[in-house]
């Protein structure tokens, strides 16, 4: 009786402990390649179909992204799988194996990432040139800075450095992108757009947002014109220009190096 | 008696018909139309038609309208659900088959109906949806994620009997709204992706007796069985998920069917794989198949039927028909004579690359090597196609068919698949077309020749039906959470209402205290329209 007793009161103190190591499973510590081979085949069974056979999204959103909106890493890919995303068509893999869960996890967190980029600049220089051609007018990193460009802060993970570079030399060429709760769930961001009212002087900026009827732009002091479509005389966006000036000709010697090596350094570390 | 039961039965009496129930006989079902005040079906009426005759909001002042009141669901998700209203009550459906109840006049719940479903269930390449009941007599149907088709009573919300339509073990699910037509009940179901064979089943609408059911994919003996290579059939998918349409006079139901299953490699299923991708004919008393058409044999695209069958009486060619017309997902639109099933005419109304056309039997003339491919082959339109479940609208005073473009293409691939009994069954994926090529509209077409007559774009292809109304206008909604009403004349946008929620769902019209309203929801609400 007191064997019972003893077993009900660890069952009541514990419960929702136990269940939920029960339920989600640790991320593996080393995925294999016969792993990621696992992960590759649940997911294509499993995932792809709203997620895209790549990872590219679709009905879905995408997860070929080194940074995921709802998981910050592979244990949160875990606790979606586990549990789903309530109010979305995103259930709870019930039918995946343990270790099919954890294998589809590594899977999906490796379809972001990035191969490591060989680094030939200081970070330390880089940070100085950071200052001196004053990134920080339109970009901020680390809570510091003007928010008319992308944020930085977690940059260096988000883009490889060779994405960097090409930004900063040819800013029309980088994409940008904002991400939307609904198909297609990544909007170019950062278009830069040209709105002619039917009266007062045209507005050049970037989109902020856009429907069928109407878009928002912030112009280059940061204010946002909010314009009805159908009360505009033209509407044109200018793709492949950016409000960010080359730097081609600025940086000089190693500086561009020792910028982009500087940028590699900025993330957010888990 | 007690006293508490005489005063019942005193309050009844002086209430009369004020709190009496719902009472949706079929001969208001059937005469739909001249109830304008009501949206008693799923279409509106039998005919698909998605069409109001009330006539109250215009071109002219459509730019007043403005929300009346807005409903949230108490269960998370996205409502794709097409309400019904009836006497003054408006019955909606949230994610996991829940159904509300509500009092027109202020969105007020009345009831709620919650059924129990298992957190294990298996929804299988689709979520939790659901997209509406069907009223018949004083009951609300609705069918179950879990497969179950339930029967509540329409004053209360309380089960008058709840019956298995199929397993869900095995990926069956029911995300469609039933039909009700004289004394029987018509549901089909999902699982396309989960290697069912699909079916569409009648109940009995007082008993939840089942009266008929017709397999989707014939059985050995059955004609149409030699279109299945092999034990293919048995797991051949072909799914029943959405609301089909039924002429009264003919006592015929016009019912889309799905994929066949695996969805994008047929090397295990060679043959045409009846009546997948098709639109089948059954007489309505007893299941039986008239006729049907396959839009795509063999398809490996994922290109179901599942649309209304729209029933329209042209004059065609100097003679009056009875047609019934489509646009399909494949991207063409057909006209087919829907006594015999005999193809009239079919043109492409939206960008495909995946065949040259249709023969003189409506046949597609399939360009060879569009099929899924281990590096992906590029095909139009999308794996989600050129348009979907979301309703078509058809206005027969000016004989234009709308409907819901969604202008994308994708890489395709195939992949083995491999049956498992209530697992996905695939085989292959896609990877979306992105850029400029990419977006939405709402096309106007001459009903008899599917000729363009007008398209508004939108910005991204499209998850939400069209409503037209006899005021000349075409109600719609966007992804990006607009409402909005075209001319039906012109296509020109007249008004526009931003939800702030994706919407994926469509639009219905009734009279609320004598007035014109509309009503669609999005993201996760419901939103009713009217002029001040």
């Amino acid at each position: 009786m007191r064997q019972r007793l003893l077993v009900i009161t660890l069952s009541l103190a514990w419960p929702s402990v136990a269940a939920a190591q029960a339920l989600a499973p640790k991320p593996l510590e080393r995925a294999t390649a016969a792993d990621l081979e696992g992960g590759a085949k649940a997911y294509a069974t499993y995932c792809a179909r709203c997620h895209g056979f790549d990872g590219t999204g679709g009905m879905g959103p995408p997860l070929a992204r080194p940074r995921l909106t709802r998981a910050a890493d592979e244990a949160a890919i875990i606790g979606i799988l586990v549990d789903g995303i309530p109010g979305t068509a995103m259930m709870a893999a019930w039918s995946l194996s343990e270790r099919e869960i954890r294998q589809v996890a590594a899977y999906v967190s490796a379809l972001g990432r990035r191969p490591t980029e060989a680094l030939p600049g200081d970070p330390a220089l880089g940070r100085a040139v950071y200052s001196r051609v004053g990134c920080a007018s339109c970009h901020i990193a680390h809570g510091e800075g003007s928010g008319l460009g992308p944020e930085l802060t977690d940059v260096g993970r988000l883009r490889g450095a060779e994405y960097l570079r090409e930004s900063l030399l040819d800013p029309g060429a980088a994409r940008p992108e904002r991400a939307v709760p609904y198909e297609p769930y990544a909007y170019p961001a950062y278009v830069v757009v040209r709105a002619q009212p039917q009266a007062g002087p045209q507005v050049t900026g970037v989109r902020v947002n856009e429907d069928a009827f109407t878009i928002q732009i912030r112009d280059p002091q940061g204010r946002v014109h909010s314009f009805r479509k159908a009360d505009l005389q033209g509407l044109l966006p200018e793709p492949g220009t950016s409000l960010m000036p080359s730097y081609r000709d600025t940086l000089r010697g190693d500086d561009l190096n020792h910028l982009v090596a500087y940028l590699m350094t900025l993330r957010v570390e888990r | 008696m007690t006293a508490s039961r005489l005063w019942a039965l005193a309050l009844a009496a002086l209430l009369g018909p004020i709190a009496a129930a719902a009472q949706v006989p079929y001969e208001r079902l059937r005469a739909a139309r001249t109830e304008p005040g009501s949206w008693l079906t799923y279409s509106g009426s039998y005919d698909g038609h998605r069409f109001s005759p009330l006539a109250e909001i215009t071109p002219a002042n459509v730019a007043r309208l403005r929300p009346a009141w807005v409903y949230q669901v108490q269960e998370p998700g996205p409502v794709q659900a097409t309400p019904v209203v009836a006497d003054g009550v408006l019955y909606v459906t949230e994610a996991k088959s829940r159904v509300a109840a509500l009092d027109l006049r202020t969105g007020r719940t009345l009831w709620r109906y919650e059924p129990e479903i298992p957190k294990d269930v298996r929804v299988i390449g689709f979520g939790p949806t659901n997209r509406g009941v069907a009223l018949l007599d004083d009951r609300v149907y609705v069918g179950t994620l879990a497969a179950n088709l339930v029967a509540l009573d329409a004053a209360s919300g309380v089960v008058r009997w709840d019956v298995q339509v199929a397993d869900n073990a095995l990926g069956y699910a029911i995300t469609t709204a039933p039909l009700a037509i004289d004394g029987k009940i018509i549901i089909g179901v999902s699982g396309g992706e989960a290697g069912i064979r699909g079916s569409l089943d009648a109940y009995d609408a007082k008993t939840g007796k089942r009266a008929w059911r017709f397999y989707t994919v014939p059985g050995p003996g059955e004609p149409g069985h030699e279109s299945w290579g092999g034990e293919s059939w048995k797991t051949g998918g072909a799914p029943t998920w959405l609301t089909g349409t039924y002429d009264p006079g003919l006592n015929l139901l016009y019912v889309g069917v799905g994929n066949p299953a695996p969805d994008w490699n047929g090397d295990d299923r060679p043959g045409d794989n009846l009546y997948s991708c098709s639109f089948v004919a059954l007489d309505a008393t007893t299941g039986v198949l008239r006729w049907h058409f396959q839009f795509t044999p063999h398809d490996t695209h994922d290109w179901d039927a599942n649309q209304i069958p729209v029933l329209v009486d042209a004059v065609m060619d100097g003679r009056p028909r009875k047609l019934v017309v489509t646009a399909n997902r494949n991207g063409f639109y057909y006209v087919l004579d829907r006594t015999t099933g005999e193809y009239l005419r079919g043109t492409a109304y939206a960008k495909q690359t995946w065949a040259r056309g249709l023969d003189p039997r409506g046949r597609p003339v399939v360009i060879p090597g569009q099929e899924p491919s281990e590096k992906g082959t590029l095909v139009w339109p999308s794996l989600q196609g050129a348009t979907n479940w979301f309703s078509p609208a058809f206005d027969a005073g000016r004989q234009l068919f709308f409907v819901p473009v969604r202008e994308m293409g994708s890489k395709y691939f195939k992949t083995e698949a491999l049956y498992e009994p209530g697992k996905p069954f695939m085989g292959g994926g896609e990877v979306v077309e992105a850029g400029d090529e990419v977006y939405g509209a709402v096309r106007a077409l001459d009903v008899l020749t599917g000729e363009r007559r007008w398209e508004h774009r939108l910005l991204s292809p499209l998850w939400a039906g069209v409503m037209a109304t006899a005021g000349g206008l075409v109600f719609g909604s966007t992804t990006e959470g607009n409402v909005y009403a075209l001319d039906a004349a012109t296509g020109r946008p007249l008004w526009d209402f931003q939800t702030g929620g994706s919407c994926s769902a469509n639009p219905i019209s009734f009279l609320l205290d004598g007035r014109q309203h509309v009503a669609v929801a999005c993201g996760q609400a419901l939103f009713v329209f009217g002029l001040p």
